[in-house]
């Protein structure tokens, strides 16, 4: 009886969970390395370590435009170096998962693959 | 519940699944199967490295291994077995926590012990006092059966929306369905419903808990890459999103909390004035509101607004920065500072607590309305202020452009209910600050005691002072009511609990004759006096009145003073408890301000004493001469137990004994006890006299709970007084180790000497203190007394002093006596 309850576990609300954790794994990496904000926000000034708006001659509203302009540089090129470090991770946690999805119902099946391998005396 | 089945089958299978449960999810059986699968893993691998084929065989002791420890660890089915989809008995609802405990064919009793044996069960004992003997008692006295308790348990599960039957739930229907359950719970100050709240207490604190460990979703590392440094914010201010987010906050969403807070986000996500005052008193929530805020905005789920999603909220405290800047030029430098780089940053919402201090000139304020008005006005950075009505409204009155900027957001002290529930979640934080366990029934008396003698704070504040207080008191780490009560009486400094010590039952119930070991006679006035008193601490008056109201009247010298120094000795624990004003310094029409004048002006007006000190005799004496308009003032404090002072501030007498003396109509007291009328037959009359006489008007005198008529002593309890009098002499005398005995016959003409049929007893105490004092001081002197004797005072003594005093005090010409003047009173 409670094998059959354990069997009938296994493969219906645990393979369930299961793939809702590594949903969960994906979504928590994301916020992490702040992918979705970051590629929102990619050509912001970094830091906003830049003049605003600024009135005078043109020259120095030439400044300021450079200023922001190179803000914006160094804050797209830190930005996307964090989106492809999330982005990896993410690949790596769905590779990850996704081989875990896949084994998740062979497990039970080991003891006979174990029997199999020791009858036929299979080796490496 | 309907047609549920309230038997249970042992051999269901949820009932297996639970029972195995108990000792697959046991963390050592859990650490077992983890060793072994893992090592049965390790094995097999290396056995089939080291071409041994038999290594295979391992997989059969590690999966099963595997999916065990998988099936009962901490996302496993077993750790929380869900309820059946379509449920119909009642295993299909329990919690596997206790269906797994339950023996074969079990009885209410064992039901009750083994839900006990629970977290729940744990819950019940510690917070509301409920223990296995309880339980045993009303069962075996209700011979109740289990199915009853199955169908009220899966009332209250329906009820609550919960999805099983808990083992909380067991027990709480346990206690309220047993005959005369209410009088059963009235023994632990609770009530049926107080336990449904507790059910819905614990699953509360469950999810909050679950809540806080899990992590939140707060923006990664690259969330304030687009927003700018803040250096000099970080120096003086305090980021409270900072604070949320490393501990997050418990908080229950109280639903006028949630109003406010979608309130300031509905200002700040709109195009107008981006600023917010929380206007209300002190305690009532307006930092934790900023808290709430902030943790919403950090959040930023789907009801936050793009633009206000990961700001950041930074509190400026306005002491210290005031107190930090050399000089208002450098303070206004330093502050255009801070709001410059708020601007610049473009994520930073600010935080004024106390905002009044930077709006005012004075001792540790300063006015920097000029440079605050513009920023308000411009709207560039977002901006909470927080004070309480009273500074708004003198902020408003002295600057009308300031307060027309300002969006006033009212923050109003939170009701019972929500209290509670606010208590109930911010307990856990106390319970961990002051490691001690709370009781619920604390909680509740925290609320009514806060609730009814702190005045100077606000719901829920000043009941969570309370609370945390009260762990100070506690006994073996767990605070009971009567900590809390302990708490405030060590605050406010008097007794708030009802009488519950064998020593304080019997000192009312002989309240009688304690009084009567300072005062001679006036039984009657007594009598009335203790039965109001007793009323009060039994808890069964009327408490939005005083504890009582009395009107004395009377002769002078009989009693009336004596009488309520009397009580506030015995009831209030000293004579320094009694509140005096002499009336007849109130004649004027605008003497009420003086009466109720603020503590900071004149210490010594009636509402600045019992603001200081609410449990006191309140004395007006001679009430016959007051101002009818200061009259006036008093009729509200003697009806509702409430008097405003002069800024109208409620001060409360609710705790108060309040008595009102007069001389009126003392002769006509006497005329009828001489003409052998018994006090308790002229009562009525002679205040109808008092009302045809225009003395007092009946409206004031239906304001009194008792009129309470004193008489004049006669001959024998004049005697009696004289006694009263010498053990006050002998008391005093007990630091010499010497005592006095006076002659029978020398009493009796210390009365005579003494006693003055209008001043009463009064002038007898000045005549037996200077008689007995100058006789013992010449004998001391005169070596005739030693240590340890006691001296002998005859009639000779009396008459040789009393003689010599009245020579040397003797007129040169007695004036004509004055003619008798006979006030007729009708």
């Amino acid at each position: 009886m409670l094998i059959i309850a354990l069997f009938s576990w296994w493969y219906t609300t645990a393979w369930k969970d299961l793939g809702r954790r590594i949903e969960q794994r994906i979504d928590r990496a994301l916020d992490f390395f702040s992918v979705g904000l970051l590629m929102r926000t990619l050509f912001d000034p970094f830091r906003q370590i830049a003049a605003g708006k600024v009135r005078g001659s043109v020259d120095a509203q030439f400044r300021a435009w450079t200023d922001r302009t190179f803000s914006r540089f160094i804050g797209a090129a830190v930005r996307s170096i964090f989106i492809v470090l999330g982005t990896v991770s993410v690949l790596a946690i769905i590779m990850v998962g996704f081989l875990q999805m896949i084994l998740w119902p062979f497990v039970p099946l080991l003891p006979l693959l174990g029997l199999a391998g020791a009858m036929m005396g299979w080796g490496i | 519940m309907g047609d549920m089945n309230t038997n249970s089958d042992y051999q269901s299978l949820r009932a297996q699944k639970a029972r195995f449960a108990r000792f697959v999810t046991a963390p050592v059986a859990q650490f077992v199967l983890v060793m072994v699968a893992s090592l049965s893993l390790i094995g097999a691998g290396a056995l089939i490295y080291l071409d041994m084929s038999i290594g295979w065989l391992l997989l059969l002791l590690a999966t099963p291994c595997v999916m065990l420890a998988a099936w009962g660890g901490e996302t496993g089915e077993l750790r929380d077995i869900p309820p059946a989809a379509k449920p119909d008995s009642i295993d299909d609802l329990m919690s596997s926590d206790l269906l797994g405990k339950l023996p074969k064919d079990y009885t209410t009793e064992q039901l009750a012990i083994f839900a006990l044996k629970t977290p729940e069960g744990i819950f019940c004992m510690s917070r509301f006092g409920l223990h296995v003997e309880y339980f045993k008692t009303i069962i075996e006295e209700s011979k109740l059966e289990t199915g009853p308790v199955w169908q009220e348990a899966e009332r209250i599960r329906q009820q609550l929306g919960l999805p099983k039957i808990s083992a909380l739930m067991v027990l709480t229907a346990i206690a309220r369905i047993v005959p005369q359950s209410e009088t059963y719970l009235a023994r632990f100050k609770i009530d049926g419903e107080d336990l449904i709240k507790g059910v819905s207490w614990y699953f509360h604190l469950r999810q909050l808990i679950s809540k806080h460990t899990e992590r939140r979703k707060d923006g990664g590392i690259g969330r304030d890459w687009s927003f700018g440094y803040t250096p000099t914010l970080s120096r003086f201010g305090l980021n409270i999103s900072e604070q949320v987010s490393y501990g997050g906050i418990l908080n229950r969403d109280v639903e006028a909390h949630q109003q406010i807070v979608d309130r300031i986000v509905g200002l700040f996500s709109q195009g107008g004035r981006q600023n917010a005052a929380l206007i209300g008193p002190l305690g009532s929530g307006k930092t934790t509101l900023v808290h709430t805020l902030a943790e919403r905005l950090l959040v930023a789920g789907p009801t936050t607004p793009k633009q206000l999603r990961y700001q950041q909220i930074f509190a400026l405290d306005p002491s210290s920065l005031i107190a930090q800047a050399h000089g208002r030029g450098e303070l206004e430098g330093l502050i255009q500072q801070l709001f410059y780089e708020a601007y610049s940053a473009k994520n930073i919402i600010l935080f004024l607590d106390d905002a009044h201090l930077f709006f005012e000139d004075g001792t540790g304020s300063v006015d920097l309305s000029n440079v605050l008005l513009p920023i308000l006005e411009g709207g560039a950075v977002r901006i909470i202020l927080a004070m309480d009505e009273q500074h708004w409204l003198r902020i408003s009155q002295q600057n009308a452009a300031l307060a027309q900027y300002i969006n006033r957001v009212p923050v109003a002290p939170t009701n019972e209910a929500d209290t509670m529930l606010i208590m109930e979640d911010q307990l856990i934080l106390i319970e961990h600050r002051q490691k001690a366990s709370y009781m619920y029934q604390a909680m509740q008396e925290a609320y009514r005691l806060s609730d009814r003698y702190i005045r100077d704070q606000a719901m829920p504040g000043k009941a969570l002072m309370l609370l945390e207080s009260a762990a100070g008191f506690s006994q073996h780490g767990i605070v009971a009511p009567p900590d809390v009560r302990q708490a405030i009486e060590q605050t406010v400094g008097v007794k708030v609990g009802t009488a519950d010590t064998t020593e304080e039952r019997q000192t009312l119930l002989n309240l009688e004759d304690l009084i009567h070991e300072r005062m001679i006679n006036q039984t009657r006035a007594v009598q009335v006096v203790s039965d109001a008193l007793r009323r009060a601490r039994a808890g069964v008056r009327n408490q939005d009145r005083p504890i009582g109201t009395f009107l004395f009247l009377g002769p002078t010298g009989v009693g009336k003073t004596e009488l309520s120094k009397a009580l506030a000795a015995v009831f209030f624990g000293g004579e320094d408890r009694m509140v005096r004003i002499d009336l007849n310094e109130y004649v004027q029409p605008n003497d009420v301000t003086r009466l109720i004048a603020d503590a900071a002006t004149d210490s010594h007006s009636l509402t600045a004493q019992i603001a200081r000190q609410p449990f006191s005799v309140v004395l007006l004496d001679e009430i016959e001469k007051a101002h009818p308009n200061v009259l006036n003032t008093l009729l509200q404090l003697l009806d509702e137990g409430i008097l405003r002072d002069i800024n109208n501030r409620e001060v409360s007498f609710r705790d108060a004994i309040i008595i009102a003396t007069s001389n009126a109509g003392a002769d006509r007291i006497r005329q009828y006890i001489e003409a052998g009328w018994k006090m308790e037959d002229f009562e009525q009359k002679f205040t109808d006299e008092l009302i045809n006489s225009n003395q007092f008007r009946p409206e004031f005198l239906n304001r009194f709970d008792e009129i309470v008529l004193f008489r004049p002593l006669n001959q024998s309890e004049l005697l009696q007084v004289i006694d009263l009098i010498l053990k006050g002499i002998n008391k005093t005398l007990a630091s010499q180790k010497v005592s006095i005995n006076v002659a029978d016959d020398a009493k009796r003409l210390l009365v005579e000497a003494g006693y003055d049929p209008r001043m009463g007893a009064r002038p007898m105490r000045r005549i037996v203190q200077r008689a007995v004092e100058n006789i013992v001081a010449r004998r001391m002197l005169g070596g005739q007394v030693a240590p340890g004797t006691q001296m002998e005072i005859s009639l000779t003594d009396v008459q040789t002093i009393l003689g010599q005093e009245s020579k040397s005090n003797m007129p040169v010409e007695t004036p004509p006596p004055p003619p008798e003047v006979s006030v007729p009173l009708h």
